[in-house]
């Protein structure tokens, strides 16, 4: 089996061997188990159910949380020569969606939303189609969203169940044992075969600079990036600030090349950006949390957080795209006091206020009286009720758990005070919970011991000893041996030369 | 450019149509109203040149030529301003020199470009032995023909991307730096990643919309000045996507009253086929009388009729319907003097 494993890997990804706890996971997925596995980013999760979905006879479907995400996976398993993968999401035409359907049966892998997959026409063909294996892949999303604005990843154990209960996968990157007690109740899968890998990152020493003012931030920023000539992510929390820093960055370091990057930009400049870093053509992405997912990039060098993100999980992500290829790489956190007021804000935001519920109760009324539906999709609502979607979605939910809404339609004469009053309460428990979780990573940022310890304390029992460790462990910069690209300037070429040179003709 | 371009639109259509007007040649609306408008005003070369246009950019262009007082806005109607005669010359002038030729190779033109960057990066790839990259475009018909072509000439993609380095080089000396500069920038080979437009227009320090037009500019120029000796691959291409979209020029249900039409059904018989009132018909046949070049109009306006709405355009000075209608025999329809325009306006550019 083990030797049988290995060439299938050879012949469909060109690799040599696996990574830690692929073929573990592997394995059991073919032996029909159900299985939960946390691997750390970086160490191909993809593998553990594109090889399966390679062999397995009928359809693997991969609920998949972001539509971005999605495509990246299948552009990157179509460039590794596997064409049989497919993904269905909202960003299509209704005849794209139906062209993709008809053709179900030419597919042997199909991404999906955990809202798609839900709808009664996408699932009767699944079930005709037969089902080999179904995968949620970044399974924390269950627990992370699931309770909060897409409810959907709460009802995939319906979903499973209809299609005929195949064997789940369930693949995270970060997964505290809470969370993955978590995803098995959700999915309603008892005695699932955990399969557990360390996720703390040994390549990656972790420093904490704590300045005291942005000017400071912004003077250390230049001179590290001065310093360090490598790929360079930088993350930011508004996609503003990601324009206006990589401006202000290039005005600082002339020849090196920076873009921005982030979830409000055209797809085509987003997937340019992305290619152009792939290609060492650009050196510097200042970015918000959208860059990262599915992008496969080996060398990226150093990670630096410009701004806090909202959790430890959302941390360890955005580091864990540093040094895929195992070589040292840094993970560098600019810090300065007050800096967690911007995520507090932030996770203020994501739910309705009690102010909005009572917007959201008078624009229900009619719907109410005159048992009109309620508007799905994103824009219509957000229309309707001139507030993001995701509390709307949220807001749905709640009604529906309280049996005052049945799919888009209130059952009920009238939405008493007591449910608003529960909700609300419920909507101060989820912020509190965030909030507590931006503490967590805020203590971290503030930690005087080992760095390495602290982020991983709530996800594995022991933390692998390192040399290159953290700050708090006697970590330096000038520890670092990295070797560096000499990106000086390249001499701007007419276009003629540049034409030439890039059509490959001789001189 | 664009702001040139809008000038001049607004001055060909100076107190006949509303500010907006421009926005939806440009745009590439497909009513008849703005297709009539492109043809009457001859501002057809700038009619879908820029589809993705958006209003916000538009209107802020206008307020910037309101606020620079070359333009007074006045309810529906508007007004140019400090319109010399040397500074209305200087802008034919300008115009003038760009190859934009929308009418004619609106669609054309996209496909075309994409299926050269496709086909750039998967030569250039195939020369370095490259088997795993991303490709520039998403656009399934246009993998398909590149698939086709690789196919073909994957044995001597060297010799190709020579020829093609000589063709495209003879057609880019021609048009300006900046649009060559822009061209190749755009450009994705082996090792390079083409700019994306935001990324030129911070290199260029133009507005989005100028390095659109920019860009199309050389593409236009391009489609036109291909030659069959000179540039035999360009050439394939560009005479392969002819083939696929001659037929497309039409609405789509325009296209199914021109089959019905074509049958031999009488108008009144199509109406009641279609469901649709016959005023709506008669739309759909102006706009067949716009593309079709032999279009028999004696079929539905003698000749001494067309003369009469000729003669009233010229008293009225106006191409607007009412008061030409006003003008003329009561028994002339809408319908009869929309097609004497066309009419007027294709014997006027067979005299010239």
């Amino acid at each position: 089996m083990k030797k049988n494993l290995q060439a299938l890997l050879q012949r469909h990804f060109s690799y040599d061997s696996f990574h830690e706890g692929q073929e573990e996971i592997i394995h059991d997925v073919l032996q029909g188990k159900n299985v939960l596995g946390m691997l750390k980013t970086g160490s191909g999760k993809s593998i553990c159910y594109q090889l399966p979905a390679k062999v397995l006879p009928n359809l693997t479907i991969v609920v998949s949380p972001l539509i971005s995400l999605m495509i990246d996976q299948v552009r990157e398993a179509r460039a590794y020569g596997f064409k049989e993968v497919v993904a269905l999401h909202s960003m299509q035409t209704w005849k794209e969606r139906q062209d993709i359907l008809r053709h179900l049966h030419a597919y042997k892998l199909l991404y999906i939303s955990p809202e798609l997959i839900q709808q009664r026409t996408i699932m009767d063909l699944c079930i005709r189609r037969k089902i080999s294996l179904f995968v949620i892949d970044e399974a924390h999303c269950i627990s992370q969203w699931g309770h909060d604005f897409r409810p959907d990843y709460l009802r995939l154990h319906a979903v499973i169940n209809a299609l005929g209960n195949p064997p789940v996968l369930a693949l995270t990157g970060t997964a505290t044992p809470a969370v993955q007690d978590d995803i098995e109740r959700q999915l309603q899968l008892h005695h699932m075969a955990r399969h557990l890998y360390n996720i703390d990152r040994e390549n990656i020493a972790l420093v904490l600079e704590k300045v005291t003012d942005e000017q400071e931030k912004l003077d250390m920023l230049v001179s590290l990036l001065k310093n360090y000539h490598v790929p360079t992510i930088i993350y930011f929390s508004s996609r503003k600030m990601t324009e206006q820093m990589a401006q202000t960055l290039q005005m600082h370091l002339g020849h090196r090349s920076i873009a921005y990057y982030h979830g409000g930009m055209d797809t085509n400049d987003r997937l340019k950006v992305q290619q152009q870093f792939m290609h060492d053509q650009l050196h510097i992405i200042c970015c918000t949390s959208a860059f990262g997912m599915g992008i496969n990039k080996k060398n990226i060098r150093l990670v630096i957080h410009y701004q806090m993100p909202s959790n430890i999980e959302a941390f360890i992500q955005e580091i864990g795209r540093a040094g895929r290829d195992g070589k040292q790489s840094v993970s560098f956190v600019l810090y300065k006091d007050g800096d967690i007021h911007l995520p507090l804000q932030l996770i203020e935001q994501d739910l309705p206020t009690k102010n909005e519920l009572l917007v959201i109760n008078d624009i229900l009324q009619p719907f109410i009286k005159e048992q009109k539906p309620l508007p799905q999709k994103d824009e219509e609502v957000e229309m309707l009720f001139q507030m993001k979607a995701t509390k709307i979605r949220f807001l749905y939910f709640q009604l529906q758990t309280r049996g005052m809404m049945d799919n888009n339609m209130i059952v009920q004469k009238t939405i008493p005070p007591s449910i608003w009053d529960d909700i609300e309460a419920y909507i101060q428990e989820r912020i509190q919970l965030k909030k507590e979780k931006a503490f967590e990573l805020q203590s971290y940022m503030t930690y005087d011991k080992c760095l390495r310890e602290e982020l991983y304390r709530g996800f594995q029992q022991t933390i692998r000893q390192v040399t290159n460790c953290c700050t708090n462990c006697g970590f330096q910069l000038t520890n670092w041996d990295v070797e560096q690209k000499n990106d000086a300037p390249v001499q701007p070429l007419n276009w003629m030369e540049q034409l030439r040179s890039l059509l490959l003709v001789k001189e | 450019m664009f702001q040139q371009i809008i000038l001049y639109c607004l001055y060909k259509m100076e107190g006949e149509r509303s500010v907006n007007s421009p926005y939806y040649i440009i745009q590439g609306k497909q009513s008849i109203q703005t297709i009539q408008d492109a043809n009457l005003f001859h501002l057809n070369r700038f009619f879908t040149i820029y589809k993705q246009l958006d209003k916000n950019v538009y209107d802020r262009e206008i307020l910037s030529l309101v606020e620079a007082d070359k333009l007074k806005i006045v309810g529906q109607q508007y007004t140019l301003c400090n319109m010399t005669d040397e500074s209305i010359l200087q802008l034919q002038d300008e115009i003038s020199m760009y190859h934009l030729n929308g009418k004619q190779l609106a669609q054309m033109d996209r496909i075309f470009f994409e299926r050269l960057l496709l086909l750039i990066q998967v030569w250039t790839n195939k020369s370095v032995g490259n088997k795993q990259y991303i490709p520039i475009v998403e656009n399934r018909s246009v993998e398909q023909w590149v698939k086709l072509v690789y196919g073909k000439t994957k044995d001597r993609v060297n010799e190709c991307l020579d020829k093609l380095y000589i063709e495209l080089r003879s057609l880019l000396v021609q048009v300006t730096e900046l649009g060559a500069a822009l061209f190749v920038d755009q450009l994705t080979g082996a090792t390079i990643i083409g700019q994306s437009k935001q990324q030129l227009v911070d290199k260029y320090k133009l507005d989005i919309a100028d390095i659109e037009l920019e860009t199309l500019n050389v593409i236009h120029y391009m489609l036109q000045h291909i030659d069959v000796d000179q540039h035999p691959i360009l050439c394939l291409m560009k005479q392969q996507i002819r083939d696929e979209t001659i037929h497309s020029k039409l609405t789509h249900s325009t296209k199914q009253t021109y089959n019905l039409w074509q049958q031999g059904y009488p108008l009144e018989k199509i109406a009641s086929i279609r469901k649709l009132k016959l005023n709506t018909i008669y739309d759909h046949l102006v706009e067949i009388a716009l593309y079709e070049p032999n279009f028999p109009y004696e079929q539905f306006i003698t000749l001494d009729k067309i003369e009469e709405i000729n003669g009233a355009i010229q008293r009225t000075k106006t191409f607007k319907l009412k008061p030409i209608k006003d003008h003329v025999c009561p028994s002339i329809t809408y319908f009869q003097i929309r097609l004497a325009f066309i009419y007027l306006q294709k014997k006027g550019e067979g005299d010239k």
